[in-house]
């Protein structure tokens, strides 16, 4: 397992993709920064706290991060019939799955430090402080991200199986979308369509420990450990069901 | 017996109603370059694809230098492929993308990668993209990968197409260089049925996905060379003139009488003279050749409806 995450470390960090990427959300909070400043500069008053606390809000831009980062990983593999070279050489299909979903992981948390130390960074250097203020923002983000992170993972898991078992990447990204975005409105309209059936409560349920209604929630109930817990727990089932799903699926598909 | 390096048992793929594959029985010995001969669609993709674990079988098995089941991903380590196109990741160079399969397939030493670049003759490709090569360079390309692990089983599919007659003759050096001096078994299939024979020791045609014939090279060249082919009256009579009025005992008598006669090709007057001479008359008398292709046509009934 681990020459197969050299490996497809060795490809990602040999692919411009990875870093025009990188290059391109840091110039967007370098100039997220710099719309602070120029407030700042306008009247304003724009502190590490309140530019600490946008992280917190902005939360669900990891769930298409994570599903940038799977993207990245799987580089096309279907498109340019590489697998075929991996399977040839009797490399296990579980493997091949496992591998690059660890990669993937890795990578996203490699990304996740290197961006948000970025931004804190920025903002720290640049923005008003207040250092009782800023030391509590720091606990609420320290929260957020401890709560988001399962569901993200939950999500790159969803990701990564959507990738091997589609073969169109488009398609793919389509479905992984449709799974973590859309179900959570179809949850909330099902229950409002069955409202006095017994069905209400099990949709109510379901929508309320969807990853994207979850890591909406964090923010506004920061501190509340036992929600993070349940954060992990959601996260946990999603891994776990989406990687048996995506390899049982990939044991059984043809390489072309 | 020498070792045998891939046998397959029973082989069946279907897809659908059609059966790409149905009851393929081959065996691939220890040393062998196998021919792998049939027309489009005959199954000869999918042969290599069950036997490289790309496709899984609709019945049967395959057994890899003796191992079948899930010892098989083990054993898989041991061969080289490369079918159908050469496919590799386009926005990486050959060098990166060897290296790539280097590490993931835990090869140690980074010089085993200019070492098969070298080989196919593509280390001044510099930093081009896979996705700029000529099919060609790609095909070359497919070959380091399949050489890199120092296979002991190679699996070709089509290996020659694109390739210039200077490649295709540096190629057919290589494959004889790998098979005498390291001993790699070689599975091969190829269009290009007069390349195959020049490199091939034994044949597999397939036809509509069944297995028709298994025949050695040797078998194969006695069944094709030329002879002097004679329809003749007495057959007896002729025979006993070859030997005594000819001094040659290098022919056969066929039913109809009929005699192939294997020398004295370049003298066809000389033997009509001997057996007229010898009361014997000549109904017919052809100089007659096959080939590989040849050969292949008549077994699957001549060639393409």
């Amino acid at each position: 397992m681990m020459n197969y995450m050299r490996a497809e470390f060795y490809k990602v960090f040999h692919r411009k993709y990875t870093w025009i990427t990188l290059v391109v959300v840091l110039a967007l909070e370098a100039l997220l920064v710099s719309g602070y400043l120029f407030i700042n500069g306008h009247g304003g008053f724009e502190t590490f706290y309140s530019g600490a606390a946008m992280l917190c809000v902005m939360l669900s831009i990891g769930f298409y991060a994570a599903m940038i980062i799977c993207d990245m990983v799987f580089a096309s593999q279907y498109k340019s019939s590489t697998l075929k070279n991996e399977v040839a050489f009797g490399i296990p299909r579980h493997r091949i799955y496992l591998g690059k979903f660890l990669t993937s992981l890795v990578l996203s948390l490699l990304f996740l430090v290197v961006m948000t130390g970025f931004y804190l960074a920025l903002c720290w250097l640049t923005l008003y402080r207040d250092p009782e203020r800023d030391a509590y923002i720091m606990q609420v983000v320290g929260y957020c991200l401890a709560t988001a992170l399962p569901l993200w993972i939950g999500v790159l898991a969803c990701t990564n199986a959507c990738l091997f078992l589609i073969r169109s990447e488009l398609a793919a990204s389509i479905v992984a979308v449709c799974v973590f975005v859309m179900i959570p409105p179809v949850l909330e309209v099902c229950g409002a369509l069955f409202i006095a059936t017994p069905a209400y409560p099990v949709f109510q349920f379901l929508h309320r420990y969807m990853p994207t209604v979850m890591v909406d929630t964090a923010y506004t109930i920061a501190g509340d450990w036992a929600y993070c817990g349940q954060a992990w727990i959601v996260g946990a089932i999603w891994l776990a069901v989406f990687t048996a799903l995506g390899i049982s699926g990939f044991r059984k598909r043809e390489i072309q | 017996m020498s070792e045998i390096v891939l046998a397959t048992h029973g082989l069946s793929r279907a897809y659908g109603r059609s059966r790409a594959l149905d009851q393929v029985s081959v065996t691939v010995r220890k040393g062998d370059i196998y021919g792998l001969v049939g027309r489009n669609g005959a199954g000869k993709t999918t042969l290599m694809r069950l036997v490289t674990g790309q496709s899984t079988p609709t019945q049967g098995s395959v057994e890899l230098f003796g191992q079948t089941g899930r010892e098989l991903l083990p054993a898989r380590g041991r061969t080289g492929a490369m079918i159908e196109v050469p496919s590799f990741a386009p926005f990486l160079t050959a060098r990166e993308n060897l290296e790539y399969y280097r590490l993931q397939r835990g090869i140690p030493g980074k010089g085993v990668v200019d070492e098969v670049l070298e080989q196919v003759d593509l280390r001044e490709t510099g930093k081009k993209k896979f996705k700029t090569f000529s099919l060609g360079m790609k095909q070359r390309l497919g070959l380091a990968l399949a050489l890199m692990n120092h296979p002991d089983f190679l699996i070709l599919d089509e290996p020659i197409n694109g390739l210039d007659p200077e490649g295709v003759a540096e190629f057919r050096a290589l494959l004889r260089r790998l098979n005498q001096e390291r001993q790699t078994t070689i599975l091969i299939s190829s269009h290009i049925l007069t390349e195959l024979s020049s490199v091939a020791t034994c044949y597999g045609f397939l036809e509509q996905g069944n297995l028709l014939e298994e025949i050695s090279a040797q078998t194969l060249h006695d069944k094709c060379r030329t002879c002097l082919r004679l329809s003749v009256d007495d057959a007896p009579r002729a025979a006993m003139l070859l030997q005594t009025g000819l001094g040659t005992d290098n022919f056969e008598v066929l039913p109809g009488s009929v005699i192939e006669l294997y020398d004295h090709l370049d003298r066809p007057q000389e033997v009509s003279g001997t057996l007229v001479a010898g009361g014997v008359a000549i109904l017919a008398m052809e100089q007659k050749s096959a080939d590989l292709e040849a050969y292949f046509l008549n077994l699957i009934g001549g060639g393409r409806s």
